[in-house]
């Protein structure tokens, strides 16, 4: 299929003649050789046109070979694998690649919104600011979504990513970013110096500059030192080359973000392997030898399919084997853009002409025309000419002011290399003007961090492969390293020789940002408009951002800027440069952490046999709870529930409440420290008792509660609320060792040891006796309300702890097994409580009945409440100090204007009751002004028929028995409630006592 | 009434079964497996007592658990793992444990003991690609010059908190909470598969 590749050179480059693959564009069939990417592939196929521009839908072709690519951007692949915005100048062909075009309707070459044109007076700079502004009602309706359906780049896939990304940590003395000469020699320095070293470099083919350019090293050619410095790298154990990785970012204490593109080069990645992999890497030095990107010339139509860097006509010649023109012209401000004449000559591609835009053109240049059989001009091209097919003629303004025009179906530009400076301004450094070479140069690096070669502005191969060196050899020794380095290669001198060239005014657009229709006009209107800043040109034009962060636009923006608002470069200066450097998937940024594993869950010790039960389950923070277990028959959750409840308050029912937060308090001051931590009193607990504590936060507010026991003299366990376990912890160590390192307290988690089971209901004594050894006697003089002690399980030699609390008002015991038994214990209290009607319960019948009880959970313990506001300030002890004490004595925290915890209950039983709504005196219109509360818990109390509530309301208790409204504007409903006791069920609390 | 059967039941007992998981060709690249039967006890130096502890871990364990991230080798299969300042956990075979209350007794004035014998799950993992399963988990470098056999670290895998240390080689411990064991089970299995994973019945501590 070769045959049909028009623009490939029958030998050079890297590719592989021998192994032919197909791909399509928009549909249509190609083929190119393994070792192309998509472009080189295009290249090779004479395809100039592959997209339409952002704004103004102008017909683009391909302007770079690499990385830096603002225009060649396609959908790759198709389905859920779809891919919008991939540069094909780094897309690896794979046999049976599918791309398509992007930005254009209905085909790339007859595109309807070109149109927009004709229009581009009003695409200006600020554009969406200035145009859409009126009347501001028909931005969400009508602007927005016309905009978005004209504008923007490819199209995502509606599907989700079938496939699975990952992220990885690796450590290193020298991480080296970018495997060309420098950074190859970098590595062969700091690899034989013994240091551990990661080379890692973003293309797929290690070499950079060499693989498109060649020239020679130590007296022979370039691929055979590449291929010797390879060799030594790949025998080296303590080097790491990892290739499709590019360094992206540089974060704290010497942390490097890497993207790692694992399988992009295959249509579908290898079984069990990931897309992408997202490396952090830690690394005591990093040399930064990402190369320099070649500059543009701003011109009129500067744009035009077959106007390309000069450096990239060299890469698709010298590295792909494919030309992108017959007929080259090549205009340039410096010597290296005449390397562009030497290839195309040596691969027998005919050179139409050089412009040279230098006043002092070198003469053995200028006689290089009469050599090669080109006019050499010297002037600059002020226009290309030519359709969506590319160009087909160049016009040039001599220097002496006349005009010329030349024949070429391809512009080679070079207006000089901008080293690329961007990682290393990552810890907000500031780049360095050299007036040398026209162009930044790295300033005040991150700590850690040198640059060699091109990035640090040493653009010739000598100076590359004796900078690496250096650099390679110093970061070992920094990093500790005593080992040789060995000598640097050489290679021979060379004359960069350029003249600043930024912008040719002539006919036509001219552009200075391709990816987002930026114009040198633009640029010049924002100085007019006042955004003379580089940050506030970069916000109003747009200019800089997307895809390629500006890597071939933004120095020729600043320049123009700096030319028309009459400051130097330096004096203009660079917008900040943050990490990532080259598009990072969002997937592997991700990882592993999606979908089901989007956290990490905790599972209860009765969870798979909940599961056998058919429980429903509910997140509680990492945890799964069961929230209600339904039985066949049941119409919905609600009679699953009110089941449930009414259960357990006449007979005997369990749950699960293992996520209870449990804490060893341990030490001979333990009873201090709680005696200090919460604002009852612990150390003159009984051994063998539990008592209900309340801890405030430093400002007085309620931070959370649970009952603590006391198993021995200096063993105390605290057990807290699911979702404050660990700040709980947090706090109390925090207590420990900073506030009090004095006192003698020993603190664990105890959480993860014990499975813990509530049992509850008049019955549960007749369970507890049948799970329990014989010997243990659970009756009220034995064991009374509050009692905490070890227990014997029957027909079995383990210890557990039981404890008579309850929160849901019943008789209730909870029972602390090893966690390996929760299992058995969910399974035997089954069993056991078979003959009394015991059922499993979930969360929400646990719910339920802490609200009929009037028992503040996590919706009143909401961070602003304090003790008495929950109607537990008798609970704050007098004669002691504890965290909160001072601070809940303010003024507006004792107030008795204070909304406290109150009973809430719908004057028409058979209103439902929503939490969240508002209470207002009965028939106040409802707003601020009359807002006295909230309500904070619900539920349906199969008990009382009817739905109650918990809520907040001023001056409550001095309301209770008065008719108040809850207003409710999310369902849309106001209605009248009693404002009664919190306590709905039980108030004299008999039932847990008997 | 029938007799009750209080079964135990491993954090990873729904899970861990002896099977060959990810790329099913050629030698697995990774071997993991839960171990059971083992005692892990807490012990928290009381206050100015840390030198006091080392001297009755010595007696009690059969070595001096040192006060670096280390895991050390003590009698009857005891491992000591530092778990912070002052802090280790004592891992022993459940056949050849002490009860805890025993414990206690000697340790009475030097340290505080927390049975976490249930709140732990022991997961082990080797084989030739052992660092590179972990590295995807695992902030630690790894390499042998940095955590060498006997290292222990206590970090976090997969964003859950774990007590790590090298036993060999390629063979490094992890204890993880009870509750997040299956989590980080799949995790494991997830960032192991392109190697294949053998996943061995698991065994008791000895």
């Amino acid at each position: 299929m070769a045959s049909n590749q028009s623009h490939r050179l029958r030998d050079g480059g890297i590719v592989d003649r021998s192994q032919p693959l197909d791909f399509t564009f928009d549909g249509k069939s190609y083929s190119g050789f393994s070792g192309d990417t998509l472009a080189s592939a295009l290249v090779a196929n004479g395809v100039k046109l592959v997209g339409r521009s952002f704004k103004y839908h102008r017909p683009r072709g391909i302007l770079t070979a690499g990385s830096e690519e603002p225009n060649a951007l396609v959908e790759l692949r198709t389905g859920a694998r779809k891919e919008a915005n991939t540069r094909m100048t780094v897309t690896e062909l794979y046999d049976g690649l599918e791309a398509a075009s992007q930005n254009r309707w209905p085909s790339l070459k007859y595109d309807f919104l070109s149109v927009n044109q004709l229009a581009s007076p009003i695409f200006v700079a600020g554009f969406y600011y200035k145009t859409f502004m009126w009347p501001a009602k028909f931005w969400e309706g009508l602007y927005e979504p016309l905009i978005r359906r004209a504008a923007g780049l490819g199209d995502t896939a509606k599907q989700p990513d079938p496939d699975h990304y990952e992220k990885a940590w690796a450590h290193c003395d020298v991480l080296i970013a970018g495997a060309g000469p420098a950074g190859i020699s970098a590595a062969l320095a700091a690899g034989r110096s013994g240091a551990r070293v990661i080379l890692a470099e973003e293309d797929f083919a290690v070499g950079g500059r060499l693989l498109a350019d060649g020239g020679e090293i130590s007296r022979k050619p370039a691929s055979e030192w590449l291929t010797n410095a390879m060799a030594e790298i790949a025998a080296m154990e303590n080097v790491r080359l990892m290739t499709r990785t590019a360094v992206f970012g540089v974060y704290d204490g010497g942390t490097y973000g890497l993207i790692e593109r694992v399988n992009d080069h295959l249509p579908v990645p290898p079984a069990h392997q990931p897309r992408h992999r997202l490396w952090r890497v830690v690394a005591k030095r990093c040399i930064v030898a990402m190369g320099a990107i070649e500059r543009p010339v701003v011109f009129g139509n500067n744009d035009r399919p077959g106007v390309m860097m000069a450096s990239a006509v060299r890469s698709y010649i010298g590295r792909y084997g494919a030309t992108p023109g017959k007929s080259i012209a090549v205009f340039t401000n410096n010597n290296d853009g005449w390397k562009t004449v030497d290839l195309a000559e040596a691969a027998g591609v005919k050179i139409a002409a050089v412009i040279d835009a230098r006043d002092d053109l070198p003469p053995e240049l200028l006689a290089r025309g009469k050599e090669g059989n080109f006019s050499v001009l010297n002037g600059r091209v002020s226009s290309a000419d030519g359709g969506r097919d590319g160009i087909t003629k160049v016009r040039i303004a001599l220097n002496g002011g006349a005009t010329a025009q030349v024949d070429a179906d391809c512009l080679a530009m070079s207006a000089g290399w901008n080293p690329a400076v961007g990682l290393t301004c990552n810890h907000r450094g500031k780049p360095e003007w050299r007036e040398d070479i026209a162009a930044f140069v790295p300033g005040n690096c991150p700590e850690g961090m040198t640059v060699a070669g091109a990035a640090n502005g040493h653009f010739s191969l000598k100076d590359c492969l004796s900078g690496g060196h250096r650099a390679g050899a110093e970061a070992a020794k920094a990093a500790g390293m005593s080992g040789k380095p060995g000598t640097a290669a050489k290679s021979s001198a060379e004359e960069y020789g350029q003249t600043p060239l930024w912008h040719v005014a002539g006919k036509g657009k001219s552009f200075v940002d391709q990816q987002h229709d930026v114009t040198a006009s633009d640029v010049k209107l924002a100085n007019l408009e006042g955004f003379q800043s580089v940050e506030h040109l970069k916000r109003y034009t747009t200019l800089g951002m997307a895809t390629d962060q500006g890597k071939t636009s933004n120095i020729s923006g600043l320049a123009i800027m700096a030319e028309v608002s009459g400051r130097s470069i330096p004096e203009t200066g660079t917008t900040m440069y943050r990490p990532p450097y080259v598009p990072v998937s969002i997937g592997a940024l991700a990882g592993h952490h999606r979908d089901e594993e989007f956290h990490a869950v905790r599972l209860t010790p009765s969870h798979h046999w909940a599961e056998e039960q058919g429980a429903v389950f509910v997140d509680t923070g990492l945890w799964k709870r069961a929230q209600w277990y339904p039985r066949p028959g049941e119409k919905d959750w609600l009679e699953s529930v009110n089941r449930e409840v009414l259960t357990v308050r006449n007979g005997v029912g369990f749950c699960d409440v293992t996520t209870l937060g449990k804490i060893d308090v341990m030490g001979s001051d333990a009873g201090t420290f709680l005696d200090r931590v919460y604002i009852n009193t612990f150390s003159k607990l009984a051994v063998g008792k539990a008592r209900y504590g309340l801890m405030l936060r430093e400002d007085g507010i309620v931070m959370d509660d649970g009952t603590t026991s006391r198993l021995s003299e200096d063993h105390y366990f605290m057990t807290t609320t699911t979702a404050k376990a660990g700040p709980v912890m947090q706090h109390l160590e925090y207590c420990r060792q900073v506030l009090w390192p004095d006192l003698d307290v020993q603190l664990t988690s105890a959480s993860e040891q014990w499975a813990q089971f509530s049992i509850a209901g008049p019955k549960t004594r007749e369970v507890l006796k049948a799970v329990l050894d014989p010997s243990e006697d659970v009756s009220n003089d034995a064991f009374p309300f509050m009692g905490a002690r070890e227990v014997k399980l029957r027909d079995a030699d383990i210890t557990c702890r039981l404890f008579r609390i309850s929160f849901s008002g019943e008789l209730a015991f909870e029972i602390s097994v090893p966690c390996a038994y929760g299992d058995a214990m969910a399974r035997n209290l089954m069993k056991a409580g078979q003959p009394h009607g015991i059922i499993p319960y979930g969360t929400e019948a646990l719910g339920v009945m802490r609200i009929e009880k009037g028992h503040a959970a996590g919706n009143e313990l909401n961070g602003m409440t304090t003790a008495g506001d929950l109607g537990l300030g008798r609970m704050m002890a007098k004669k002691k100090d504890y965290i909160g004490r001072v601070m809940a004595q303010r003024e507006e925290l004792v107030s008795p204007d204070r909304m406290v915890m109150v009973g809430i209950k719908p004057v028409n039983k058979l209103d439902k009751l929503y939490a969240g709504g508002h209470v207002i005196p009965k028939g106040a219109k409802p707003g601020p002004d009359t807002d006295e509360g909230y309500v904070t818990s619900v539920c349906f109390s199969p008990m009382l028929d009817q739905y109650l509530g918990l809520g907040m309301v001023a001056r409550g208790r001095d309301r209770i028995g008065e008719i108040m409204s809850v207003c409710d504007p999310l369902h849309g409903k106001t209605y009248d409630c009693e404002i009664c006791n919190p306590v709905f069920y039980d108030p004299e609390g008999g039932r847990q006592r008997g | 009434m029938a007799k009750l059967q209080w079964n135990e039941a491993a954090p990873l007992q729904a899970v861990a079964e002896a099977r060959r998981h990810g790329v099913s060709d050629g030698d697995a690249g990774v071997t993991a497996g839960e171990i059971r039967g083992f005692q892990l006890v807490l012990l928290l130096a009381r206050r100015g007592q840390a030198d006091a502890m080392r001297k009755t871990a010595k007696t009690q364990f059969g070595a001096d658990p040192g006060n670096e991230p280390r895991a050390v080798s003590g009698k009857n299969g005891c491992t000591m793992i530092w778990s912070g300042p002052d802090q280790f956990y004592a891992l022993t075979p459940k056949a050849k444990s002490k009860p805890v209350a025993q414990l206690q007794s000697k340790f009475a004035k030097s340290a505080s003991i927390s049975d976490q014998s249930n709140g732990r799950s022991l997961i082990r993992i080797s084989g030739p690609n052992v660092r590179d399963c972990l590295c995807k988990m695992l902030s630690v470098d790894l390499h042998p010059d940095v955590f060498s056999i006997g290292d222990a670290v206590s970090t976090q895998m997969a964003h859950m908190a774990v007590n790590v240390w090298r036993d060999k080689d390629d063979a490094f411990s992890i204890l993880v909470f009870t509750s997040f064991a299956e989590s980080l089970w799949r995790a494991i299995l997830d960032h192991g598969a392109e190697f294949g994973i053998d996943i061995e019945t698991p065994e008791q501590l000895s």
